[in-house]
Parts: C-alpha cells; structure tokens; sequence
C-alpha cells in the first residue's frame, strides 16, 4: 500500500524509503489507514475516464475493511457506517 | 451524453427524496460530513434539495485527528464559503488515552476514534437521525444496506430486522431508543459520484487528483 507522510507522528521503517510518484487517492480516511494509487488522473474527466475500466472498489485502499474476516460487518453490527 | 444525463437525474431525485423524506420524519436529523467526494455529493445534494431555505440538517464531522491536512483546510474553506456551521466531534477520552492507528492499530483506533465517536456524538446531541454518504458499490455488507437503515438500541446494526422498501415507501417510526441511517446515495457507483461531481462543478479535496507525492510502499501498522 502507498502511504503518504502527512505528519511527523508516522515513523518509516528504515526499509522503507520515501518516493515521488504520480498518485492519486479514490477515498480519503485517516492518512495512516488509506492508501494511495498510481495514477495520472489529473482532471475530472481523467477520474471519470479511470473509472470506466475500474475493477476493484476503492475500498481496495482502506486498511479497515480488511483486518479481518467479515470486517466491516462487524463494524456496522457496532455502529459504524 | 443524453442518456448518462437521464441516469444521473433519477439518482439525484432518488437522492433528494431520501432527503426530503428524512427531513419530514424526523425530530433532529444530522448530516454525517466526512469531507470526502461522497460528503461533498450530499451536502451539494441537500442544499440543492431545499434551496432557497438553508438544509434542515445539522452537519457533523467525526474528527479521528489523523485525517490528512488538506482535508481538514478543505473542510474549514467549504464551510466558510458555504456559510454553514459544523459540528466537529472528538472522542476526547480517547484523545486522553492516546489512542491512534499507529499505536493502538487500525482497529481499535477505528473503533474508539471513529464509532464510539460517532455514538458519543449522536447521544449528545440527542440526533435520531444521521445522514451519510455510504454506497452500496463499495463493499458486500454496504451491499445489503436500505436506504432507511434502522440502528437499536446502543446503535447496533441487525441486518435481519432492517424494514422493507418497496416502491421507495421509508418507514422510519422509531421506539425509544432508536436511531436511523439514511444512505441517499446507496444506488449510486463511484463513476456515478464523479460523472456527478462533473456535471455539478462540485468542489472536492485536491488529494483525489493525481499529482507527484512523496509515498512509501508500506505494511502500515
């Protein structure tokens, strides 16, 4: 998952290395937990022009969804949206 | 495109009659403004839905404090710009205990930072009803979601006593102690959100377009 830095209270592993990429976010949570894609969608209609050949969701992004079995299920069983 | 036109208005009157609807039938109804595309469609469909008159919504954001910069600058410029108030919510207890994606992990953050949050909130303020932008596009158990969607007692989620919709007809009695989401966008997909976004000229984050970032490839928490 490509994660973005926003502040100094995420840490990098020394294996981890910092790049310049063109990315781009589908959804937008809490910069730890959302990661970015590759993209060259630099306009509205380049967004649109991705979507139409999209097969994942952009859920795909959201560490949340998926730390375990039935995940977000669960979730919204407690409350969540 | 005449056709995607004529798709694009039925959701969007599909949208705002979940709206209208919840405005009608309950006594305090808030809108759930998470600042990103899917917030930005419904605040614009809300506004659109009662214009002249200002939304009959009260507008809240669950601030987690880890969300990215640009969202929170975007999220104070819109409301400006828009002359609208907004609630912003943290859960201070768990502020206090310090609790975050890094050090407690994805889930427990989410769970106090995010839920509890949300529940805190909607207790506090005595909402009965919280709007939000979720689509059923985006993953299997939103997949199952009504549009009315009831919540018990202590805001539990029972996907087997969720109310019939036919023919667009929302129940949304409630016994003490409930509460109801309303997803207006649940028929919408991500291509619906942005053709949308297009068509209306509706402001989004700048994060959702492409530009070169400093990322890292990593196994976050």
């Amino acid at each position: 998952m490509l994660i973005l830095r926003d502040d100094e209270r995420l840490t990098l592993l020394p294996t981890e290395t910092p790049e310049l990429r063109w990315v781009r976010f589908r959804t937008l949570g809490c910069y730890p937990l959302t990661g970015a894609i590759e993209s060259d969608a630099d306009t509205l209609e380049a967004i649109v022009g991705e979507m139409l050949t999209a097969r994942t969701s952009e859920r795909q992004g959201r560490l949340i969804d998926r730390d375990e079995a039935g995940s977000m299920e669960k979730k919204k069983r407690e409350g969540y949206f | 495109m005449p056709a995607l036109s004529a798709h694009q208005d039925q959701l969007e009157a599909e949208a705002i009659h979940a709206l209208r609807e919840a405005a009608a039938v309950f006594r305090k109804p808030v809108i759930l403004y998470s600042i990103g595309k899917d917030s930005s469609v419904l605040l614009h469909l809300a506004i659109k839905a009662f214009h002249p008159a200002r939304p009959p919504f009260a507008l809240l954001h669950v601030d987690t404090t880890w969300k990215f910069r640009e969202m929170i600058a975007f999220r104070d410029r819109r409301m400006k710009e828009l002359d609208l108030s907004l609630i912003v919510h943290v859960n201070r207890e768990g502020l206090a205990r310090g609790i975050g994606p890094l050090s407690h992990g994805a889930a427990v953050h989410t769970d106090i930072m995010k839920t509890e949050a949300l529940k805190q909130a909607l207790g506090l303020y005595g909402f009965d009803a919280a709007i939000g932008g979720a689509r059923r596009d985006e993953e299997p158990s939103r997949a199952k979601e009504r549009i009315f969607s009831l919540r018990s007692a202590g805001h539990r989620w029972d996907p087997r006593s969720q109310r019939p919709e036919l023919w667009h007809l929302y129940n949304g009695r409630l016994s003490p102690g409930e509460s109801i989401r309303v997803f207006p966008l649940s028929n919408w997909t991500e291509l619906d959100i942005w053709t949308y976004i297009a068509r209306e000229n509706i402001p989004v984050v700048p994060l959702y377009f492409a530009a070169s970032r400093m990322v890292s490839s990593a196994t976050a928490c």
